[in-house]
């Protein structure tokens, strides 16, 4: 690939992650001149998502099996600099990765012995064996079931058949998987958007809603009494359930009602200003699953969140109930690494430049301020501003405080199977005798990110040790024995595939380093569920960058730009020029803001004509 | 806004509507951007920057008792360093794979997008592939026949357009409405597909309707 790019630029970006693509969209949508690199053949960074084959890429990748993408050549890097000037070296690679480990539970094929003959005799055999096994499970929580089926007749016709009929399990193989492997989208750091946070009113006001979609996260779980259950959130649920008696429904719903306004009835909370959101509940005189609930499950508040961060989370949760249905939470179609690539679209529409495998090699600067780069292809390209990712900053700078533990696995069942497929939200405390809080998704094929009759689980939490280490706890207490061959009757979803790698959080990047004028950086993902971080950062620097103006307003509509000005030209044309003469008529006619556009449809005629 | 040949308003309330995302893909200055003015608008500019601002255009096609309605999207020109991102055809029902039968490289590229289809996109996607500046036929340096030969193999619909004089342009969309599955099962299929759309709000969604 020997194509130059333009070499003068508002703003360089380094990195596709969430905050870049958000600044890249926001600084490209006001006229700006905006190059966007990243050093992955892949779009959003350590936000990204991957299909199976893509995922073996990463995990050899991040194992030294594989050296990077990065189109690299040789040249003079001090040639490409002025006398005044200082060069800064960058890194090449990435140092967010860590303890990368992947383990197969199955079989690479389905062993000769079982034939479709013999395995359909059996599968019989051990139905009826798991039928009877379960009949006494399900009288335990009979409840539930109760619950489940009223549900279900509200929903449409699919659900209204017999209740939960005995799962015989399929007998997995590699190759099955294999087969599948474009269905996967396994993201590094799976995230939801609160149905009222900011990301989904940014979506809206920019109109990006358009490129994406989204599906609803059909339930939040949690571990009480050690099993797993529906935790009711809306008013609606409330009522319908029957894990809390009346007395607790008038609780809940008095509890939820004055978080939905807390900020106007600051004497229920006189005195806890200071304290944490537990005391705050436990002063409330609430049972125990009551806190549980409102604690865990939908403020997700650990024992030291303070009581008013608690009532903001809560308040959230809750106002972002039935904005689109019964939900507090959008899951995006695809993963959470479908979000960057939408703001990308949004900065390479109003003319942004994107060329991924490339990467700076260096910074250069006068005087402590930015005038531009060099890149691994040897030119030299200028900007203003210089706005990287974390793990792009100057070697020294790049140390994180912060880690994050994270598992992907692939199941076979649900934790909570039901007639009906989900997007699961599961919160685990530390209370539950786990190192540190842990956050569970499950996902369906509902969710676009896995295949029909496989499920995709991601866990998460604050490093303490490795991954490994850290969430192993909370597998052994949801899964099947990680073990290669299925047990049939093991009511527990089997874990198929497993794949651990701790994450750093690059927000907590150690500040410091030299304050260069015109260089900032920005953080990957966090631990925290939704996006709202990456927005408010990427703001605060466009405010910055750009005073006054419009942080992403909604792009016109593209039928009136198209017709500007050139209502009578069209049907026919009015003759045929040569193009090299239409790009000269055409540079009288354009903005500035364009130029850069034309200038590579010159270079790309040039090309063609050699 | 002048609509030729294939593109006509809808019939009547009884004619079912089936939406499709339609992507165009190709090497850059091959004419993408113009296809799409000429389908939609009945236009063309010698000079046009039309993926500046154009997040997508929408443009209805009428089959006998099915309107179908394309939503169609541009580059952005983010192909042009081999970056565009995978998110652009998501969920794609059909592509337009773009050529200039006046220069032989585009024709390679074009043979690379089509792959990269096949490998990425859905598996049923309807894949057509335009040899397009067909007006510029004393300039031709890719030959008809080899064109609609390498088609064939790999089951594509295959036409020679010009943007300009608005050759074939209808006619490809409309050869890919009529290839597109309209039937029942599909349509419950792709509006299972469909998301939760952020402007609507109190939908009902998911699995969790009211």
């Amino acid at each position: 690939m020997d194509e130059k790019l333009a070499t003068e630029y508002d703003a360089i970006i380094l990195g596709t992650g969430m905050a870049e693509c958000i600044l890249a969209a926001a600084l490209s949508r006001i006229g700006n001149k905006v190059l966007h690199l990243d050093r992955n053949d892949y779009y959003s960074g350590d936000w990204a998502g991957f299909n199976l084959q893509a995922v073996q890429k990463w995990i050899d990748h991040h194992t030294g099996l594989q050296d990077s993408d990065l189109n690299q050549k040789e040249f003079d890097i001090e040639s490409l600099k002025e006398e005044n000037e200082q060069l800064t070296s960058l890194p090449l690679s990435s140092n967010t990765v860590r303890n990368v480990k992947h383990a197969v539970y199955i079989s690479d094929e389905i062993p000769v012995a079982l034939s479709p003959d013999v395995e359909s005799t059996s599968l019989a055999e051990i139905a009826e064996n798991c039928k009877n096994e379960e009949a006494e499970s399900k009288s335990a929580d009979s409840a539930d079931e109760g619950e489940r089926e009223e549900e279900a007749s509200e929903e449409e016709e699919a659900s209204e058949e017999e209740p939960v009929a005995t799962v015989i399990k399929r007998n997995w193989c590699v190759q099955d998987l294999k087969r599948e492997w474009r269905k996967f989208n396994l993201d590094l750091m799976p995230k939801v958007l609160y149905c009222r946070g900011s990301m989904v009113e940014l979506l809206i006001s920019s109109d990006i809603a358009k490129y994406c979609e989204f599906r609803s996260i059909t339930r939040v779980l949690t571990l009480l009494k050690g099993q797993l259950q529906k935790v009711p959130c809306s008013r609606a649920d409330v009522f319908a359930s029957k894990q809390v008696s009346m007395i607790e429904k008038r609780m809940l719903m008095k509890l939820l009602t004055f978080c939905l306004d807390y900020e106007s009835q600051p004497q229920e909370y006189a005195g806890f200003e200071d304290k944490s959101f537990a005391e705050f509940l436990q002063s409330k005189k609430l049972s125990a699953s009551v806190v549980h609930f409102v604690q865990h499950a939908i403020a997700r508040a650990v024992d030291s969140t303070s009581c008013l961060e608690g009532l903001a989370v809560t308040k959230k949760f809750l106002s972002s109930l039935g904005r689109y249905g019964n939900t507090a939470f959008l899951w995006p179609m695809y993963g959470a690494g479908e979000l960057p690539q939408a703001f990308c679209r949004v900065c390479a529409v109003f003319g942004g430049t994107y060329c991924l495998k490339r990467t700076a090699v260096a910074m250069v600067t006068e005087d402590q301020k930015v005038k531009g780069i060099i890149d691994t292809e040897g030119q030299r390209l200028n900007a203003k501003w210089l706005i990287m990712e974390s793990s792009y900053r100057p070697e020294p700078e790049r140390i994180y405080e912060k880690w994050i533990s994270r598992a992907i696995l692939l199941t076979d069942q649900s934790l909570v199977p039901d007639n009906s497929e989900h997007i699961s939200l599961l919160n685990l405390p530390k209370a539950d005798g786990f190192a540190e809080a842990v956050s569970v998704f499950e996902l369906s094929s509902l969710s676009v990110a896995s295949p029909q009759d496989l499920y995709v689980v991601h866990l998460s939490c604050r490093m303490t040790k490795d991954a490994e280490t850290d969430l192993m706890p909370v597998i052994e207490k949801l899964f099947a024995p990680l073990k290669t061959g299925i047990s049939y009757c093991n009511s527990k979803p089997q874990v198929l595939m497993s794949l651990f790698f701790n994450l750093a959080d690059t927000n907590s990047c150690k500040s410091g380093g030299k304050n260069i004028d015109g260089v900032y950086s920005v953080g990957g993902p966090t631990d925290d569920l939704d996006f709202d971080r990456a927005i408010s950062e990427a703001r605060k620097i466009f405010e910055e960058l750009c005073p006054g103006e419009e942080f992403l307003p909604k792009a016109p509509n593209p039928e009136d730009i198209i017709l500007e000005g050139e209502e009578n030209e069209g049907q026919k044309g009015s003759g045929f020029e040569k193009e090299e003469e239409e790009e000269k008529k055409e540079d009288e006619k354009k903005e500035e803001k364009q130029e850069e556009k034309e200038e590579r449809e010159e270079k790309e005629e040039n090309k063609d004509e050699e | 806004m002048a609509n030729q040949g294939g593109a006509q308003r809808p019939n009547g309330p009884q004619s079912k509507i089936c939406q499709f995302k339609l992507v165009l893909l190709g090497e850059s200055a091959v004419g993408k951007s113009s296809l799409v003015l000429r389908f939609v608008k009945g236009q063309f500019h010698e000079y046009q920057e039309s993926t500046i601002g154009a997040a997508f255009l929408t443009q209805t096609v009428c089959l006998d008792d099915t309107t179908v309605k394309f939503e169609i999207w541009d580059t952005a020109g983010q192909e042009r360093y081999h970056s565009l991102a995978p998110m652009y055809y998501r969920g794609a029902q059909a592509a337009i794979v773009v050529y200039d039968i006046t220069n032989q490289d585009t024709f390679g590229r074009a043979k690379t997008w089509v792959r990269e289809l096949q490998r990425q996109a859905s598996p049923n996607i309807v894949i057509a592939l335009a040899g397009n500046k067909a007006d510029l036929a004393n300039k031709r340096m890719v030959e008809y026949e080899e064109a609609q030969a390498y088609a064939e193999e790999n089951s594509l619909l295959f036409m020679e357009t010009s943007a300009k004089t608005a050759m074939n342009v209808n006619d490809i969309f409309l050869a890919i409405a009529k290839k597109l599955p309209k039937n029942e099962q599909a349509g419950q299929q792709q509006s299972r597909q469909r998301g939760v759309d952020l402007s609507q709000e109190n939908q009902p969604s998911g699995g969790c309707c009211k």
